[in-house]
């Protein structure tokens, strides 16, 4: 089968390589669509600090964010499966150690995550190998460009859920990347009056586009009472406007990852009373996010800038096709173009 | 932060707290005397910050002696 492999830094090949077998409890999905996150962007770049915390080792296999078929079963497998488009829980937690037991398998330290983490192959490719447990099935509403968004929709869904804001709530929104702007997408969703914080205009223009209250740079951003703020940047500097702006007593979300240490003036949170969240993965916003697509209340696909095939990656990973289009944060991998 | 999903809370003071805070040491259940170190006479208050003593949590000044 193909798949794309990561051999050394900055470096993408499509190679032949041997298609997956599914052991006890697994199934092969043929792929449909991928999207391509900033965590496949900065492992592809080499980035060696995110690709040693993830214990993955070159050539990478990339792709976490997918939709497929399934076409083979493994034994102790419901045959129910077979056939049904589906995505999937990124984490594989090990399943029985304590953070596993309780809810918490996607923080689990022996977790594998598909695409990322201790070299578990990714969805660029035409087949993957996925746990039986970790699959949702998609219902015919959701596309297929729609279902390989629901990856980084959990995120946003659970972000938003961290931030604890009602229709009563003004949200601020930092980035305008795929992640920001579904927190956008999201929060509207609850009724919440949604600002988004950005640098490029068009992703600015898109957000206006997808009506939200406010979009603005750090230049006008008006001096409001921000109920809530959610750091979706990989901007270093970003943890800490969002403390200095969120109102006293409040919330502030993490979802953002910066390549280098994102420092935050500790004493700031305990006189302003304030509450910071992290947020790592969609595994507790998956079927949610699938209900909020399948619904129409959410409607990830203005985010889509560009769908190519797998051969043409490369050139957008090394920058020789633009990754965004008219401010649209996403590009997604159709593994049937190729 | 973000990766191992550890939030942060900064406390601003007792903010609507002082019924348990009150209800706790009614209670016995917690032994707020055990962290008074010393105590002095309101005449003596200006000690509280000359003078230190070893193993100092707590002064406490007693304004009506």
């Amino acid at each position: 089968m193909k798949a794309f492999l990561v051999p050394a830094a900055s470096t993408g090949i499509v190679a032949d390589v041997d298609p997956p077998r599914p052991g006890p409890g697994q199934v092969v999905v043929a792929v449909s669509q991928v999207g391509i996150c900033g965590t496949d962007v900065s492992m592809f770049n080499g980035d060696e600090t995110r690709i040693r915390h993830a214990r993955s080792t070159h050539p990478l296999r990339l792709g976490h964010e997918w939709n497929g078929r399934v076409v083979e079963i493994g034994d102790e497998v419901d045959a129910k499966w077979l056939g049904k488009r589906v995505t999937g829980d990124t984490m594989l937690g090990c399943g029985h150690c304590e953070r596993c037991l309780n809810g918490r398998h996607y923080l689990c330290e022996e977790r594998y995550e598909i695409g990322v983490r201790r070299d578990w192959p990714g969805a660029l490719a035409e087949r993957l190998l996925v746990p039986a447990s970790a699959l949702y099935e998609l219902p015919d509403s959701v596309t297929d460009a729609m279902g390989a968004l629901v990856e980084p929709g959990g995120n946003a869904y659970r972000s938003v859920d961290a931030a604890q804001v009602t229709s009563d709530s003004r949200l601020l929104v930092l980035g305008t990347g795929t992640i920001g702007l579904l927190c956008a997408l999201f929060a509207q969703a609850r009724g919440v009056e949604v600002h988004v914080l950005g640098r490029d205009p068009e992703a600015l223009n898109l957000a206006r586009s997808l009506g939200v209250d406010g979009a603005w740079t750090a230049e006008n951003l008006p001096a409001l009472r921000w109920d809530a703020v959610i750091e979706a940047t990989n901007a270093s500097g970003m943890p800490q406007f969002a403390v200095d702006v969120v109102e006293p007593g409040r919330r502030v979300v993490l979802v953002g990852i910066a390549d280098d240490p994102s420092l935050i003036d500790s004493r700031i949170l305990a006189r302003k009373d304030v509450t910071v969240v992290g947020i790592l993965g969609a595994s507790m916003g998956i079927q949610v996010t699938i209900d909020a697509y399948a619904s129409g209340a959410v409607d990830p696909l203005p985010l889509v800038s560009r769908t190519i095939g797998l051969d043409e990656l490369n050139d957008v990973l090394t920058g020789v096709i633009p990754m965004k289009t008219a401010g649209a944060p996403k590009v997604l991998v159709d593994l049937g173009r190729s | 932060m973000t990766s191992r999903m550890i939030p942060l809370h900064g406390v601003m003071r007792y903010a609507f707290t002082s019924p348990t805070a009150i209800a706790l040491l009614a209670d016995g259940r917690i032994d707020a005397d055990a962290l008074v170190s010393r105590r002095l006479p309101f005449a003596d208050a200006p000690l509280g910050w000359t003078s230190t003593v070893p193993g100092e949590i707590k002064t406490m000044v007693h304004v009506n002696e």
